[in-house]
């Protein structure tokens, strides 16, 4: 397997986090490693932050949302895959998916809206064993 | 391929809101700016809630919220600015400031900019004001 290189010529590692805790208070210091890990994958700054934001989005709807009873975790990886010239975010937990209400009214609701338009492709895959999120930025 | 593993809760350190954000509020008259800067995000926008609500407690006849200063915007902070629209209704003239992609971009894709005013300086929203 040849080794992932970014535009610079230099490796890039893919970003994993595993089990961390669904609270809102862990996810300002993964969305700012996660905007650095983009950088150093070659991504054009504006681009940068739409990923940050919309990975955060995603990581927000998991803290609110899939684990309403009790204590969850969530697995985060970002990968660059230069054979398909994009970036791969893939959120995934192991709670409940809520469908967004129809009608959410004007003050919520705009989360998963916002990261489907920030990605150049987002799929959402609620499951029985939990929902995964994945995230492309193509280059 | 090399990759770095991280697992268990101690290798993502915790944020308090307070360390995102900080809110200053300065009057000219009877407009009411209300100074926003760091990352306004779920964490965060509760403060900036919080701010506004108690400007909002002085009667202000404008609500200005820049947000020049802020580097990253959230859908939290988007409903915060959007309940202060829905909130102020006719009665106070409520005007956004934001300049840049990281602000701009969200408020644009969302519409938000087309339920209420956004300028691109707090001069230029200031001086419009009646």
């Amino acid at each position: 397997m040849k080794p992932d290189r970014n535009a610079r010529g230099a490796v890039i590692a893919d970003l994993r986090y595993s089990a961390v805790p669904a609270w809102a208070d862990r996810l300002p210091a993964l969305r700012h490693t996660l905007s650095g890990w983009a950088a150093g994958a070659g991504l054009p700054a504006e681009r940068v932050e739409d990923l940050t934001l919309a990975v955060y989005e995603a990581m927000a709807n998991v803290v609110e949302h899939a684990y309403p009873d009790s204590a969850g975790t969530f697995d985060l990886q970002a990968s660059h895959l230069p054979g398909e010239r994009c970036v791969q975010v893939t959120i995934t937990d192991r709670g409940q998916w809520v469908p967004p209400p129809e009608d959410p009214g004007p003050l919520h609701g705009r989360g998963l809206p916002l990261m489907r338009q920030l990605a150049d492709s987002a799929d959402v895959r609620p499951g029985s064993e939990g929902t995964e999120a994945v995230l492309r930025w193509d280059f | 391929m090399a990759s770095f593993d991280v697992s268990g809760e101690s290798d993502v350190p915790s944020t308090s809101g307070a360390d995102m954000l900080s809110v200053s509020v300065e009057w000219h008259d009877g407009a009411a700016v209300v100074g926003v800067s760091g990352e306004v995000d779920a964490l965060s926008a509760p403060r900036l809630e919080s701010a506004v609500s108690d400007v909002l407690e002085r009667s202000p006849k404008t609500l200005i919220i820049d947000l020049t200063k802020v580097s990253f915007l959230a859908s939290a902070g988007l409903s915060v600015l959007m309940s202060t629209h829905q909130q102020v209704g006719q009665r106070i003239d409520f005007r956004v400031v934001a300049e840049g992609s990281a602000t701009g971009r969200p408020l644009h894709l969302t519409g938000l900019d087309h339920d209420f005013p956004v300028y691109s300086s707090r001069e230029e929203a200031l001086t419009t004001v009646e």
